[in-house]
């Protein structure tokens, strides 16, 4: 993480609550030339989903809710598509989950975006509500987010968020603390060289201790990796064995939605879509014929397991796969049991830092010698 | 020989081997043509380097039925292409990794590192295999359906 706040934020008042005062501040940093563009989350004419916009116009932003109550399409995705041709110099300011932000940084090691003038701006995140939950009922949805926002209590969010010990991850160039801040107030912590910059455009002083929103969070985050712990301890179990891990995906109706909504699924074109796995009808009936039959079409397993060996050093748990999955398989939670301990074998964190290298293009002389069996 | 036949002579495993065109492959040719026994349940695919050998090349070997997999190379500091094998090590870390949270026996999957020189290490190597795979008997895998 790039520190760089020495300790200290702004305390900024926020009498109409934290989408209020985000989208003030995110107007101020725009008059004052901070930014040229926004890109923050905003509810959709029907009212019935999120998605993020890119606003020019700063009148429009009354409209933008920088902490949705879902996350639809991942915000790296979104700056992806702002920059994959590169960074033409336009200042912009993105305003998204620290999943999400973890999300962009994995993306920048893969070249698939170009920070040079994005500035991003992470919140402390309550979680996420699910996403068929939301679109079935989009009024009890915000209500319950509303509830859990104002709580802190994740229980009716996702499991994946119940589980996530960095959503108060400060991995943004500001990073908003809403937790275990005054009440009617949130917290901006720059981070880095551009967080400094940022908040002196907006004409802020950091002066305020950051503490004790600290203190609250690593208390937050200590209950949650222990929330995080029993609930992989049960999927491990659950998991076990193939037979178990094929319960698990039983429901898996091939249609690729989880690949297709992962940020760091990146690839124009994916092995598992590809004329490669295409075999010849006597090829899958020698497979039936030992195992006396065989579901069609096949490679249901191959498709989670090498996407998994593909993407799971970089995955950032956001769980926008389970959330795509039609079927309700546990897509994200089995893929973040899977990172959680793939990701500590190499000492890596996604999102932790864009300078790190990702563990599979880099190697240290000695290391890892009990692989050479 | 007919698919009766096959099934009356029990079973035999099959294992995968995975060779890097500048040593281990040439281990293996100098120990085919040194005439040293080793077990025929191995099948060789040609590689130009260890690293070229995908997780999921290794995970399709397993889907498919194979019982147990292997992947050889030059040993560190020897690589042909000067590093290939370190990056080969660390793909296999997380391929263990990804076999052992789903519970699947890593132990069908093995590195080892033969040069061109050793051919007799390469018949031990594949004898030594060859017995563990076979105290282990079937892929689960293979058996199983909803694949």
């Amino acid at each position: 993480m790039k520190e760089g706040h020495k300790g200290l934020g702004v305390l900024m008042d926020a009498p109409d609550g934290p989408n209020a005062a985000i989208r003030e501040m995110l107007r101020k940093g725009h008059e004052g030339g901070a930014c040229d563009a926004i890109l923050v989350p905003m509810k959709v004419p029907s009212g019935d989903s999120y998605m993020h916009v890119l606003v020019e116009d700063v009148e429009m932003l009354d409209r933008a809710a920088p902490i949705s109550p879902i996350l639809t399409v991942q915000g790296a995705k979104a700056v992806t598509s702002i920059t994959r041709r590169g960074d033409e110099g336009v200042c912009i300011a993105a305003v998204m989950r620290p999943c999400e932000a973890e999300a962009v940084i994995e993306l920048r090691k893969l070249f698939q975006v170009d920070l040079g003038h994005i500035t991003i701006i992470t919140m402390d995140s309550p979680g996420a509500v699910p996403l068929q939950e939301f679109s079935r009922d989009p009024e009890e949805g915000e209500r319950v987010f509303a509830e859990a926002l104002a709580k802190w209590d994740d229980s009716a969010m996702r499991p994946i968020c119940q589980t996530c010990e960095k959503s108060n991850s400060a991995v943004g160039d500001l990073h908003l603390g809403l937790r275990g801040v005054e009440k009617g107030k949130i917290l901006l912590i720059p981070q880095g060289e551009k967080g400094l910059e940022a908040i002196a455009k907006l004409g802020l002083t950091p002066d305020h201790p950051i503490d004790e929103w600290k203190q609250a969070s690593d208390k937050a985050m200590a209950r949650k990796r222990g929330t995080r712990k029993s609930s992989h301890e049960d999927l491990r179990k659950r998991a076990s064995g193939p037979g178990g891990l094929l319960d698990l995906l039983g429901a898996c109706i091939n249609c690729h939605n989880c690949m297709r909504v992962c940020p760091i699924c990146y690839c124009k074109q994916c092995k598992f879509d590809s004329p490669e796995l295409r075999n010849t009808s006597a090829d899958y009936l020698d497979r039936a014929d030992r195992s006396g039959c065989l579901r069609m079409p096949s490679d249901m397993l191959l498709f989670h397991m090498g996407r998994m060996s593909h993407m799971v050093l970089s995955c950032v748990s956001c769980g926008a796969c389970e959330d795509a999955c039609p079927t309700g398989v546990p897509v994200a939670q089995l893929f973040s049991l899977v990172a959680h301990d793939a990701q500590e074998r190499f000492e890596y964190m996604p999102g932790r830092s864009s300078e790190e290298k990702r563990p599979l293009v880099t190697f240290q002389f000695e290391e890892f010698s009990e692989v050479e069996d | 020989m007919t698919d009766e036949k096959k099934k009356e002579a029990g079973y035999e495993h099959k294992i995968l081997s995975f060779c890097c065109n500048w040593c281990s492959y040439a281990g293996a040719d100098l120990a085919g043509v040194s005439r040293l026994q080793m077990p025929a349940n191995f099948r060789t695919i040609r590689v130009m380097c260890s690293s070229r050998v995908n997780p999921v090349y290794v995970f399709t070997a397993l889907e498919r039925g194979a019982d147990g997999v292997i992947v050889t190379g030059c040993h560190p500091g020897d690589c042909h292409y000067a590093r290939g094998n370190y990056f080969t090590r660390r793909r296999q870390a997380l391929l263990e990794k990804v076999l052992d949270e789903i519970g699947f026996d890593r132990e069908r999957v093995m590195l080892r590192w033969i040069s061109a020189s050793e051919g007799p290490e390469f018949a031990d190597t594949m004898e030594e295999f060859d017995s563990t795979i076979r105290s282990k008997g079937k892929n689960p895998l293979s058996e199983e359906v909803f694949l």
